[in-house]
């Protein structure tokens, strides 16, 4: 009965509703930080991007790929994976202990495959910008056309939310 | 320039297959087979909850009930799911005011059944009803913002 109440409630909350939901979304704040595009290649050239920091307990960024740049886009996290570890900073070698990054299965609007980061916790204070990290482990002439590649692997930008910890289920 | 991207990035995942256990107008015999949304087959679980701004304190108080029955269970899957199971608070507000609650399952329970009402009936019997009806009615319009199935691609640190 309940169970039946569940997955109707579902069925309509996160089916039927969905376009709904996805309206309300689009007219919030809940990710008015984010939907930024990352940074250009030339602006990355030149200048860092500005410092993307979670301040809270968590972060949470929805990327949305291209659907035949999803090996490019992979293959920028192994850069990244490799910035990360072979960073002099030890915040860096932090970052990437608690930084995950996964796939939906089920492509998004346009066939567009969606990325998920799930950071928790993060590093307090520390930048979670994509290209800043490449740019301090690669030399410009292998920063510029990975940065180009990572920018347009996305389908549109990306979206940040900050997440306080209300519950572990388990403690 | 921002609104527009907003936009776009929203659109995509109102008619993203994300959703896709929804089909539509399924023949009853074929809903009865439908995948049940709150069963992760792969890595990992994220779901955005839109909570009345009025309405989060009986929200938690539910919350802290799942927990209980969690960790109450006979079932060891139970235990094992509330291990990997938190519950966040967006600092950014959802549509019309909502609080946005975010349930990270990472890694998830293989086969288990995340539905909050199937675990407090489980829990609590009649009275997880009760709950259950407390939890739905805190909702807001919508109530689900996003309800993503996850395969890890990489662990940054490993």
């Amino acid at each position: 009965m309940v169970r039946n109440a569940v997955l109707v409630a579902c069925d309509r909350l996160a089916w039927v509703i969905l376009g709904l939901i996805v309206g309300a979304l689009s007219a919030t704040t809940v990710f008015s930080q984010a939907a930024q595009p990352p940074a250009a290649p030339a602006q990355q050239a030149v200048a860092a991007a500005p410092a993307r920091v979670f301040t809270a307990d968590a972060g949470l960024v929805l990327n949305f790929i291209k659907a035949d740049k999803t090996k490019d886009f992979e293959a920028v996290i192994a850069k990244l994976k490799d910035a990360l570890a072979e960073s002099a900073k030890p915040e860096r070698q932090e970052q990437a202990k608690t930084w995950r990054v996964f796939k939906s299965p089920d492509p998004a609007v346009g066939g567009a495959a969606l990325y998920v980061y799930v950071i928790d916790p993060p590093v307090k204070g520390a930048d979670y910008t994509v290209t800043n990290i490449l740019a301090e482990a690669l030399s410009p002439d292998e920063l510029t056309p990975l940065t180009k590649q990572y920018v347009d692997s996305y389908a549109s930008g990306q979206n940040f939310v900050n997440l306080t910890l209300v519950a572990d289920l388990g403690k | 320039m921002f609104r527009i991207a907003l936009g776009c990035v929203v659109g995509m995942l109102s008619a993203a297959p994300v959703f896709a256990q929804a089909a539509p107008a399924a023949a009853p015999a074929q809903q009865a087979a439908a995948p049940n949304p709150f069963v992760f087959p792969g890595d990992g679980g994220v779901i955005l909850n839109f909570v009345k701004a009025d309405k989060t304190a009986d929200f938690e108080m539910v919350l802290g009930k799942v927990k209980e029955a969690l960790a109450k269970s006979e079932k060891p899957e139970r235990k094992q799911q509330a291990t990997g199971w938190k519950v966040f608070k967006a600092s950014e507000p959802g549509p019309s005011g909502a609080v946005i609650y975010v349930f990270v399952m990472e890694p998830v329970v293989k086969g288990g059944d995340y539905s909050v009402g199937q675990i407090l009936v489980e829990g609590f019997g009649a009275e997880g009803q009760t709950l259950y009806k407390t939890y739905s009615e805190s909702f807001g319009t919508p109530a689900i913002g996003a309800l993503l199935h996850l395969t890890q691609v990489v662990d940054l640190g490993k």
